[in-house]
Formats: C-alpha cells, structure tokens, sequence
C-alpha cells in the first residue's frame, strides 16, 4: 500500500464527513427530504472527493511533511497504517500499550478497511435484512472458525486495493472510485479479486484475536447465532464468519453490514434481493456466492435512512485520531519533543468538533509549538485584525484617560503658584500672624460680650409655693380657669407640662392675659388677636376679620400682637408694631415652612384692607419695614414652640424692643416657663418679670 | 319676616358657621337660651365629639360653660349672629 493512496482515501474520508456536516445543516432546514438529500448528498460528496483539495487530513499532512519530511519520508507506513480492527478498535487498541498483534503489516490492516468510516457509512444505507441475515457475507463479521484459523477477516471490496499483492489496476485512485466501484453490481465470479483475496488471506497471517469489536455498527442477524457467531453484547462485538475458500473476493464485499436497530419489514416486503439471498444461502457453507444486482444495490440506497450526522462525526474523529495516533507513535516524532507536542496539538484539534479554517490552526499550532515558519508567521500577523473602538467603548470607558495638554496645563498652574508664593517671606508672615490674632482677640471680646448680655437671668425654678400650686393644677382635672375673652380647662393646661404640644387655649388665654395687664398697667395701647385671626385671614381674607375690630380702632394702638398658627404644627409670633413702623415675625424653628413672606404680604393686606374699610383711604406704607428676627432663641426639642412664641409677646408687650434688644431666654428656661404659665393662667395674671429690663 | 317673627316672639338667630367646611346651621333661639344647649344641639347635629368646637363672634371667644346666653353677649333680639366654629390648633 502507498502512502498516496491512504493520503487519498482519507482527504476522501474527511471531505465526505465534511460534507456530511454540511447536511446535517441543510437537513434542519427540510426534514421532510432527509432521506433524499441524505442519499444524494452523501454519493455526491464520495464522487467530488478528488476535487476538493483541501481538508484537514491533507492540510494537516501537508503542514506536518513540511516542518517534518522525515517523518514522512522515512516512514510512510507506519504513519498511515490502518488498524486492522477499524476505528474503534484501534481506540481502544491505543489505549492500551501496543501488542504485537496491532502491529500489522500494511496489507492486513488494509484488509480491515471494511472498517474505513465511509465504507460503513456507505454500507449502512443499505443494511438490509436479507445481508444482514447473512452474518457471514458482512464483511466485518469474523466467524469463531476464522479466529481459530486465524485467517484474515472477512475481506471486504475495500480491503482489496490495500493489499500490496493487487495489480494497481484494480486500486481505485480515489475514494470516489472505491465507493463507485462498491456501488456497481460486483461481478461474482471475478476470478482475480478471488485470487487476490486468496492470496491475501494465504500469504498474510494475521493474528486478528481482538478484531470482534469494530465500528459501531453490530449485524447482529438472528441467523448469526445460529451460525456460531458471538452474539452481539454491550460493546457491539462482531463476529466475523470467514470462510477462505468460498467467502473469497466480490462476494463479500457486496455485503454490507447490517443494523439490528433497523426495522426492514422483511415479510411484509418481499423483495427480489431476498430471492437473491436465498439463493446465496442455498449453499451450505453460507458463504456469499453471488453479490447483488445494481438494481438491488441502488433500492437499499434509496431505502436506507441509516446515516446519520452524528454516527458520522464519530467515525470521523475515529479516523482522525487513528491518523494522528499513528504519527504520534512514531519514534522520530516521540524523540523530538517539539515534535511530539505538536503532534498532539494537532491531534487535539482534529479531534476536537469543527474546525472552521484548519490550515490557520495547524499552522498556528504548530507555529505555538516552536516552529518556525514565515508563511505561518506572517498568517498570523495577517489574522491579527486592528480593533477599533466604538461609540459604546467611549461611553462605557473605565479607564482614565491619559490628557497630555491637562497634565501639562497643570503642571504649569503649579509652577506658576509656586513662583507667585514665595516661601521666605517672614514680614508677610509676621504679618499675617498679627491680623490673625487681631481678629481672634476681637471676635473673644465681642464673644464674651454676647455671653454677658445674653446671659439669662431667668431663674430655674419658682417659689415654693408657686411650685406646690403648679404641682396641684397639672394633677386637678377639674381645672378651669377663665379670664372675659378665653378659657382653660384641664384638658388645655396639661398641655404645658414638659415635651407636649400647645393648643390655641393657652396660647389665646396668655395673650388675654397680656392684653389685660397692659390695660391694667397702661404702659402702652395694645390690641391682641387671637390665633384664629390670622387663620381666617389666610384662608378667607380680609372679610372674615373685617368685624373683628368694629368696636376698636386698630391703627391708634401702639401694638397689635397675635400668634400664628402654622399648618396645625408649628406656633409662631407676629407683631405690628404701629408705633415705630414694623411688621415684626418671631420664628424659633428658623423660617418653618417659609412663612415669613406670606406673613407679611398678608398682614400687609391687612392693615390695607382695615385702613380702606375704617378711614377710607389706603394705607400709607410709607416707612414700614418687615423685620424677621433672627435673633428669636431656637427651641432645642419639638415642643416648645408655643413656649417661645408666648414669652416673645410677652417681652414684646413689656415694652422691649427686641430688634435692638436681646432676647430674655433661652432654650434652657422653657421647662421654668412652661410651669410659670401654669402658674399664671390659673391666677390670671401675668407674673412681674423681675428678671427682665423693663420689669412689670 | 324676621320683623313679624320679633313681634310675636323675642327671637334671635344664630348661624353657627365651621370653618372646616362642615354644615352651616341656623338656630332660632331665644335670647335666655343657653349658648351650651346651641352648641351641643349643633354638635349632636354633625355628630362630632363635645367640645371639639370652639366658638367666636367677632374674634371674641363664646363661653359654653356656665350660664352665658346670648343677652349676655349682648345679642338682639329679631338679629342674626354668625358664630365661627373653630377646630383645635395644635403646635410644638
């Protein structure tokens, strides 16, 4: 056998798979002509092998017999030997350590290339019952008898040109050939392929124990128990029934082996075959004597549904690994380690599933595993696309982009400062040093000054006996106390103890307690509303307090002084001073809810509306201002609002002006207020400030 | 018609106005009636807590307690007085 010739039929073999893979595509897009397409294709690829040049075996030699001639050269046939027991026998042959008996000349392995991926892949569309029945004329099935014998398996058609004693005419040159040569009717009395197929199986002696496991395609016949052969157990065990001198040549290798797993109604069709194949099984020997006719051959092709992708793809990396095992075993290749890593790499990859471009990856395997090659190089420079980076690179960009003109700008900003400040100036230091200190001396004066002025003189605590009254009030709950214009209960007055909210009874109670000690005292004309007043002015206007003041005349008092009711949440203070020509609002929550402009623009509104309504002219703004005091002491907590805004008019109506003059409390003296009006409300009166500076 | 009615009988008529948008209610009520009896009756009416109301005429706080009636306020006879009924204001 040559070298070429194997090259050749296994560039046929994968360029079939090949094309097998392109079907198994075209068969997801129709599965209705998958029988059809299947056979067609199938033959078409077997006859276009030869032109199709490239596949991976041949790509893959190619690369190998350049980096490697003497492989190639020295030892064409050990690198192509086929296993004689076929592709998965050979697996599992080289699995183990190599025997003596996998070690086969050319010729007796070629006698096993009944095997060969493709024959089985041809002889599976037409397994049929009537061969299949025949466990002796399948090429693969090895009767007890022949094992005994050791003579040579059931030699198939393709074994034929493989064997070194053939004339080269009947090699076929391509694997084209083979399957078209397998596709004719075989003569069944050629007498020279007998001949060679004696001669083979004469001159060979070929120790073939372990050859009962074979591809994976069992014809497992009934009739092939009866005929002695192993039944076929887990692994797909053949048999092979030989007889020497009557299974001899064409006969055998017309058979195909058959599947168990096809379900031909033998019965139910009767075929000429089966007339064929009684009359083949006439003879005692059961040995094949007569092929089938091209008529036959062609309808068990057109019936068979038997090939399918995947069982192709196995027998392909079967072959494959087969090929690549053999290169592998090779001394040369296993002394050179580079060799025997590139190897691998290769075997690797052809064993691997698809390989869209092999040549790139052998030569780029091979080219990783140390070789050097400019060609293979310069490809894969070739293969190196530039990436461009995309409108999505720029947004979603982590990385910090690297500003030549921003680090130099500032750089340059630095270098400018750097020179502007000089280091060494001790005047500019001494300086500086000195109006700081300045500063800081009069920001302490002033500080202690605000600290003495701020000072609280409130005390903490009442007299005893105003403590113990307190005491008794808070606990009575038939506590009442009323004055002309308002009234407290015990519900209102347990609202001064410490943490809880104010109601508008206290608060309108301890402004008609104001209004009455300014009365009484008669310091100056005060009018008080209540905290409704304001209430009923933003949500109604003028007109719903437009009778609040028909027995009094607003604008000869000094003071009008009323609590505003925020939102149901928040007490604050606001005062007309008409005196000295201020709106005056008082906040201890800063500006709660922004109320300071509404406040004003409404009581502007107001005292407009009240001047039209009562002197019938507009009122005369000349020289008012809206002070907002920021000075009002904040409330520490969420309770004393009403506290605060209380004691503010209650300052205010003393008489002290409170834009240039401090506040009398702080925070701090809530809890003593909320107590001392307690106090208050229940004697109606207001108690003599003797803290404050105009103390009443 | 409010003349006819003074001559046979010395009424007066308060119009109880909240200002919560609830139910405007007049009462014909005599000048001796007691405000508590006004105020409960409207309470009763809207069917609200006693004393959630607090009620005003003219800014001025209306006493529910004790005996104050309208001729204490001053309240003429054949007339009629909107009194505002203001909910609780509350505040910290």
């Amino acid at each position: 056998m040559s070298k070429s010739i194997l090259k050749r039929r296994s560039s046929s073999v994968s360029d079939s798979a090949n094309h097998n893979h392109h079907q198994t595509k075209r068969r997801r897009s129709s599965s209705q002509q998958r029988k059809a397409s299947n056979l067609n294709q199938h033959q078409q690829s077997a006859r276009s092998a030869p032109e199709q040049s490239k596949t991976f075996y041949e790509i893959g030699s190619n690369i190998l017999k350049k980096f490697v001639p003497s492989m190639f050269s020295n030892t064409p046939q050990e690198i192509f030997e086929i296993h004689p027991g076929g592709s998965l026998d050979m697996l599992e042959s080289y699995n183990k350590p190599p025997s003596p008996s996998s070690r086969i000349p050319n010729g007796h392995s070629a006698g096993s290339s009944s095997a060969h991926p493709i024959d089985v892949s041809e002889l599976d569309d037409d397994a049929e019952i009537p061969f299949s029945s025949k466990p002796k004329n399948s090429g693969r099935s090895v009767s007890p008898k022949k094992l005994e014998t050791n003579g040579i398996a059931g030699p198939s058609r393709q074994m034929k040109p493989l064997s070194p004693d053939l004339s080269p005419n009947l090699f076929p040159e391509t694997f084209s050939q083979v399957v078209s040569q397998s596709q004719l009717p075989t003569p069944p009395d050629s007498q020279d392929v007998k001949k060679t197929e004696k001669g083979s199986s004469s001159t060979k002696k070929l120790l073939l124990p372990d050859l009962k496991q074979l591809d994976q395609h069992p014809p497992t016949p009934p009739d092939s128990q009866k005929a002695g052969t192993i039944p076929r157990s887990g692994l797909m065990k053949y048999t092979f029934e030989y007889n020497a001198d009557k299974r001899a040549g064409p006969s055998s290798l017309s058979k195909q082996p058959s599947r168990p797993d096809v379900h031909v109604d033998v019965d139910s069709t009767p075929r000429p075959k089966k007339k064929g194949w009684e009359k083949r099984s006439v003879s005692p020997s059961e040995s094949v004597t007569s092929s089938s006719s091209s008529v036959q051959y062609r309808r068990r092709k057109k019936s068979s549904n038997l090939r399918s992708p995947e069982k192709i793809k196995e027998i392909e990396n079967s072959f494959t690994l087969r090929w690549v095992t053999n290169l592998e075993s090779d001394e040369k290749v296993k002394a050179d380690p580079k060799l025997s890593r590139a190897v691998e790499s290769v075997k690797n990859l052809f064993v691997g599933r698809s390989i869209s471009n092999p040549q790139e990856i052998v030569q780029r395997t091979l080219t990783h595993a140390g070789f050097n090659d400019k060609s293979t190089y310069a490809k894969m420079l070739m293969s190196h696309q530039p990436r461009f980076t995309t409108i999505d690179d720029k947004i979603t960009s982590t990385k910090t982009t690297y500003d030549p003109v921003k680090k130099r700008q500032q750089g340059r900003d630095a270098r400018d400062q750097s020179q502007r400040l000089p280091v060494f100036d001790l005047d500019r230091v001494y300086q500086t040093i000195a109006e700081i200190q300045d500063e800081e001396s009069r920001k302490e004066e002033e500080i202690k000054e605000k600290l003495k002025a701020k000072k609280p003189k409130v005390p903490k605590l009442l007299n005893p006996e105003q403590e113990a009254q307190v005491t008794a009030h808070l606990k009575d709950p038939a506590f009442k106390s009323r004055v002309s214009t308002a009234e407290c209960e015990a519900k209102s007055i347990q609202r001064l103890k410490n943490g809880t909210w104010l109601d508008d009874e206290i608060m309108n109670f301890y402004i008609a307690l104001m209004d009455e000690r300014a009365k009484e005292k008669g310091n100056l004309k005060l009018h008080a509303f209540n905290s409704f007043f304001y209430q009923r002015l933003s949500e109604k206007g003028y007109s719903a307090v437009k009778r609040w003041t028909k027995k009094i005349d607003l604008f000869s008092k000094d003071l009008v002084i009323f609590p505003v009711n925020i939102g149901n949440m928040h007490w604050t203070a606001c005062a007309i001073n008409l005196k000295e020509k201020r709106i005056e609002y008082y906040d201890s929550m800063g500006d709660f809810g922004a109320h300071r402009n509404g406040i004003f623009r409404r009581v502007r509104g107001y005292l407009n509306d009240e001047h039209k309504e009562r002197k019938k002219t507009p009122f005369d703004f000349e020289g008012w201002t809206e002070e907002f005091n920021d000075n009002t002491p904040q409330q520490d907590n969420g309770s004393d609002c009403g506290v605060f805004s209380c004691q503010t008019l209650e300052m205010i109506t003393r008489g002290r002006d409170l834009k240039n003059q401090p506040f009398e409390f702080t925070s701090e003296n809530m809890p003593f207020f909320r107590r001392l009006m307690v106090w208050e409300i229940a004697n109606r009166k207001l108690e003599k400030r003797t803290w404050g500076s105009p103390a009443l | 018609m409010s003349a006819s009615d003074s001559d046979s009988e010395p009424e007066l008529l308060i119009e109880i106005q909240p200002t919560d948008g609830k139910a405007q209610m007049p009462f014909k009520v005599l000048p001796t009636t007691k405000f508590s009896k006004i105020f409960t009756a409207y309470e009763d009416r809207l069917n609200v807590d006693k004393g959630s109301y607090k009620y005003m005429y003219n800014g001025a706080r209306i006493h529910r307690d004790g005996d104050s009636t309208p001729k204490m306020s001053e309240f003429k006879i054949g007339r009629q007085y909107v009194v505002e009924a203001n909910l609780e204001q509350l505040g910290g």
